[in-house]
């Protein structure tokens, strides 16, 4: 028995530690926050404690080791599968504490070493690593008191070694137990209960492009394959267990950007904070105090406890009514807030951030008594403030912000951005505790760069990348301690949220001589966007907007802006130098205040406005605002913990030594038969896992060069992982669009192709697919269709085509359909614009003889002269 | 000091010859009268250990027969260090395609491989079509190795192998020398470290 585990504990350790002795335990306690990142290990059950020792340079250290089985199910634990759950140095502070009926203690310090007494009960022992640790102690029970007396004998030897070393040089050389590294590391675990959620663009990301590159016959890096799949898998697998059957919240947020160009707040903002306008009676709060004096009153204000700037009508609070449809949220973010050279030396001081505090409340009139603010940054001129429904400000947490400097030098505060991460944590009605969403909001303040887009996308990708969360950094003002446990985590990227809002205000756009800017102004001459702008709005016709889109979209990889349907935000001007709606003659206006947000597969965010404040004429920009609705999650965290327990302990084992995956394929050969242009056609195929553990498998290219699939065919999902014993479809869908069909149509019909599905550690299996393509009049060159002889159906060998002279003038099919059209459909209104009618088209492509050669997208004619 | 030595390789020849249950008794010393034929290409690992106590892995592809998925067999040839053709002696066509596909080899594999002709199902010597000498004097033209085995009786079967294992390089590592092995060069140093910390000749995973 005690053989058995010494074994058990030898093959897990390298040859350069020995084993000094083993004990069988049952875990008792753990708590949760030290298990925060082992939670898919069993919270109880068995454990084996190892003493390990390790020496070098003469100089002997050990190490506790706390061994887990690894299977679910305890009973099918074989010798091989115990993980190491923890591995404690046995340093100067290590104590072990041996209870019997919570009274006898026997502390492990050499001052008070008391004699075990030989017991037949239960013994239970706390381990600690110091007293200055964090961690709480692990406490163990076990039966076995002599394996317990030389475990503790060991720890004390090994402990006592370390000390008279520690004496006798004089501390010169401090341990660094770093021989215990490798035994810490590598256990894999489900990130969506450790960490917080998965980076956007990542998670954005089709898994099978993330993946080590591999063909037919070369696996790639299957070790690290398998854990992105297996962590793509638990995540589907959560999203639709629970977002089924938990219920969401919705939260709205509005968030606005105002490039203020070093103004401080003189008009009633009223319109762009809430979205409409307050009482008349504004009274502009700040104008005529001096930034000192300012400062005094702004600190007042927020010192009262409702935070209510006295500047609205308190009295009128109590028939404020709590509007169902009002935000949850605002965010506002400033640029260039501060423009004064002082500022970008030394941090100045809170005044100006409390003047558009001050005016933010004030705007929101009698609403102003719901709100309070959260929590803001500010970079020099950027300043980014979160304000939040007071009734729900027990939801709000773990607050943290971070700023990047990318202006002069490419650190300087005057450009860069700032941003802010907060949890929120829906109000739960029953017992458990919800699971946070993360919400981020980045304030940047970017270079235009005309000349050079790559410049610039260099400049932005470079920004996204130093724009992180530093573990622990808080925000300027918050209303709540960083949680200590924070400490541990490793920096975070702005992506790795659920919501990802992102405000963006352009700089440094020259004057209108430089037209290769595309990104934020439209590509039209001065004199044509003067002449649409003064006409009305909405005549911003779609190709523009397309054309600002893609231009954006360019910048911003990744992101989605709702279509602009407001005027240009920039360059105001006072007085003469201004055209009739304000803009400076010398600029050609623009687009540079831009609210963009990242789409997220498992947090929907819709926008539900988006527009300019032309009444705000104190800035040479306008600000703009947006309106988001957010469905979070309810997440109950037990549950959620629960749920996706029970799918890792599945999946948790893709490699064994004696067991290979093993999947058969129900249809190795789909025949989707024959198959017409622009039609889905879509075959399942089963793959059952017949082996004794999961599975994970992903599509490959034959050769590394190879796409995975032919363009006419996909296939959902790319990736996968099967449990031991179940199944899963994987479904194959065939499209043939135009430029293929026009292939087909004068080539060789049947279609064929294999495609290779490989698993991990296993089997290149091979699915053949064949299909047989169905002529059709769409999607042919009208000069071919001419030199038809017969039907385009019936056509079985190219070579019976007319020879191009003696092709008849128009192709049959065309004059049928003129025909048609001139004596039945003279009068129906946008016959040449609007898209036909799905049912319709596929009815005239299939009857013989009338033959038509379009695609189905435009109307039938129009394409029929773009073809021709 | 021991090497450690790593090599893929590859089966070639027509279907149900015996392909997967050579491989089978290699790797786990097992035979099955029924199987499944492979419609794909199975992945296996096995080692063995010489004389002179250096152990060489063999990472066994073994791929379909079907005439079908022939344009894919190159990719398993590719990069390979050796192949082991098989025919079925009580099938004589089965020593044709065998030869196509030594000449295959002979023209696009890597010049270096080592290609041993084995025919399969020993056992079955009273239904025989391909004579040994017949075999034997094809594969010394063309330079081959030749062996005759059973994988249903095991015989000739680890012998084959580890000749193959003696007849490759020892000199230098495969994947120092393959310049075009990019994923599963990055592997075999991972493996081969794997290797030494658990017990030499240890049967790896079966799958086929
Ligand atoms: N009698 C005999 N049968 C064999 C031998 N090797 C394979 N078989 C049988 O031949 C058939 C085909 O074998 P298989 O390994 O699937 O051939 P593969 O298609 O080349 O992989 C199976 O029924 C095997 O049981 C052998 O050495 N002797
Ligand atoms: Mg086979």
């Amino acid at each position: 028995m005690a053989n058995d585990l010494y074994n058990t504990v030898k093959a897990i350790t390298r040859s350069s530690e020995t084993v000094k002795a083993v004990l069988e335990t049952e875990l008792i306690l753990i708590s949760d926050r030290t298990r925060d990142n082992k939670s898919y290990l069993p919270s109880r059950g068995k454990r084996i404690l190892a003493v390990l020792s390790h020496t070098e340079l003469q100089r002997e250290e050990g190490c506790l080791l706390v061994l887990c089985p690894r299977y679910w199910d305890e009973s099918s634990a074989a010798p091989h599968d115990y993980a190491v759950e923890e591995a404690i140095p046995i340093g100067i502070n290590f104590v072990i504490t041996i209870t019997q009926s919570r009274r006898n203690t026997l502390d492990l310090r050499p001052s008070n070493i008391v004699a075990l007494s030989q017991s037949r009960t239960e013994l239970s022992l706390a381990i600690s690593p110091g007293h200055d640790s964090a961690a709480d102690p692990l406490s163990f029970v076990t039966q076995d008191i002599q394996g317990l007396q030389l475990v503790l004998s060991e720890c004390r030897r090994l402990k006592d070694s370390l000390m008279r070393a520690a004496d006798g040089l004089g501390q010169t050389r401090q341990s660094t137990f770093a021989w215990t590294a490798p035994y810490m590391a590598k256990v894999p675990q489900p990130s969506i209960l450790t960490s917080g959620p998965p980076d956007l663009r990542t998670l954005n990301t089709p898994l099978h492009t993330l993946l080590s590159p591999a063909s037919a016959g070369a696996p790639g890096d299957e070790a690290s394959d398998i854990e992105l799949i297996r962590e793509d898998w638990v995540r589907s697998k959560i999203r639709e267990e629970l977002t089924s059957n938990s219920g969401t919240s919705l939260l709205r947020i509005r968030v606005g950007t105002f490039n203020v160009n070093g103004k401080l707040p003189t008009q009633d903002l009223s319109t762009w904070v809430q979205g409409h306008r307050v009482r008349a009676d504004f009274i502009p709060p700040l104008e005529q105090m001096s930034p000192l004096s300012l400062g005094e009153i702004a600190r007042d204000l927020f010192d009262n406890e409702s935070g209510l700037p006295q500047l609205t009508k308190p009295e009128s609070s109590p028939d404020v009514s709590d509007g169902s449809h009002d935000p949850d949220i605002l965010v506002f973010g400033f640029q260039e807030v501060d423009l004064s050279t002082e500022a970008l030396l030394y941090s100045t001081s809170t005044v100006r951030e409390d003047a558009w505090c001050m005016a933010l409340f004030a705007s929101l009139g009698e609403k102003a008594i719901l709100y309070e603010k959260l929590v803001s940054k500010q970079l020099v001129g950027m300043l980014l403030i979160v304000i939040v429904r007071k009734s729900l400000s027990p939801c709000f947490g773990r607050l943290q912000s971070g700023s990047v400097g990318a202006g002069i030098m490419g650190v300087m505060g005057n450009k860069g951005a700032v941003a802010l991460r907060v949890e929120y944590t829906p109000h739960s009605q029953c017992v458990g505790q919800r699971k946070p969403a993360v919400l981020t909001f980045v304030n940047s303040h970017l270079a235009a760069f005309d000349e050079m887009y790559e410049r610039r996308n260099a400049d932005f990708q470079d920004l996204s990348k130093r724009l992180v969360f530093e573990p622990g950094m808080m925000s300027d003002t918050s209303p709540q301690q960083v949680m200590p446990d924070n400490i541990t985590e490793g920096s975070r990227s702005v992506f790795e949220t659920d919501v990802l809002i992102w405000m963006v205000s352009v700089i440094g756009l020259t004057n209108y001589s430089n037209d290769s800017d595309l990104n934020y102004r439209i590509n039209l001459s001065d004199s044509d966007i003067r002449g649409l702008l003064s006409s009305e709005p909405d005549l911003i016709d779609d190709e523009i907007r397309l054309g600002l889109a893609i231009r954006t979209k360019k910048a911003f990889d990744g992101f989605c802006e709702h279509p602009i349907t407001h005027l240009p935000s920039y360059r105001f001007s006072m007085g003469i130098v201004a055209d009739h709606r304000g803009y400076d003659v010398k600029r050609k206006p623009a687009w540079t205040d831009r609210i963009l947000y990242f789409p997220s597969t498992m947090t929907a965010c819709r926008q539900s406005n988006y527009t300019s404040h032309p009444e705000i004429t104190m800035s040479d920009h306008k600000p703009v605002s947006a309106e988001f609705e957010v469905d979070t999650v309810l997440f109950d965290m037990s549950e959620l913990n629960a749920c996706v327990l029970s799918h890792w302990k599945n999946v948790v084992n893709l490699k064994s030594l004696d067991s290979s995956p093993k999947v058969r394929l129900r249809d190795t050969m789909v025949d989707f038969g024959s198959v017409r242009h622009a039609c889905r056609a879509v075959k399942h195929i089963k793959v059952e896992n017949v082996g004794d553990i999961a599975c994970s498998y992903r599509f490959i290219g034959a050769t590394p060069e190879a796409s995975i699939h032919p363009e006419w065919i996909t296939i959902e999902r790319m990736t996968g992982l099967v449990p031991q014993g179940s199944d899963t479809d994987i479904t194959i869908s065939l499209f043939i669009g135009d430029s293929l069909a026009t292939c087909l149509n004068s080539g060789n019909p049947e279609l064929a192709c294999t495609l290779i599905m490989h698993t991990a550690y296993g089997k290149d299996h091979f699915i053949t697919v064949a299909a047989k393509y169905e002529r059709t009049c769409f999607a042919n060159n009208l000069e071919w269709l001419a030199r038809l002889p017969v039907p385009i159906r019936t056509l079985s060998n190219v070579d019976v085509l007319l020879p191009a002279d003696r092709a008849t003038s128009a192709p049959r099919e065309v004059m049928r359909l003129i025909n048609w059209l001139m004596s039945n459909a003279a009068g129906v209104v946008g016959l040449f614009v609007r898209p036909g009618q799905p049912e319709l088209i596929s009815q005239i492509r299939e009857v013989r003889g009338v033959r038509m050669f379009v695609s189905e997208r435009n109307s039938p004619a129009i394409s029929a002269w773009t073809l021709a | 000091m021991s090497k450690q030595l790593q090599f893929k390789l590859v089966l070639l020849g027509e279907s149900a010859v015996g392909k997967s249950s050579l491989v089978l008794r290699f790797v786990k010393d097992q035979f099955d009268d029924y199987r499944e034929s492979t419609i794909g290409a199975a992945f296996l690992t096995q080692t063995v250990t010489l004389d002179d106590q250096t152990t060489v892995k063999f990472e066994i592809w073994d791929t379909a027969g079907q005439e079908r998925y022939k344009s894919l067999a190159p990719m398993y040839y590719r990069n390979a260090n050796c192949a082991v053709v098989v025919y079925d002696i009580t099938q004589a066509a089965s020593l044709e395609k065998a030869r196509s596909w030594i000449r295959e080899l002979q023209r696009q594999a890597d010049p270096s491989i080592v290609i041993a002709l084995c025919g399969n199902k020993a056992d079955l010597a009273a239904r025989r079509q391909v004579s040994e000498e017949e075999a034997k004097k094809y594969a010394e033209e063309e330079g081959l190795m030749w062996a005759e085995t059973s994988a249903k009786s095991g015989e000739g079967v680890h012998e084959i192998f580890t000749a193959i294992a003696k007849k490759l390089p020892t000199t230098t590592s495969p994947s120092a020398r393959g310049g075009a092995r990019t994923g599963a060069a990055a592997r075999t140093g991972v493996d081969l470290n794997k290797q030494a910390a658990n017990a030499p000749g240890q049967n790896e995973p079966c799958n086929c």
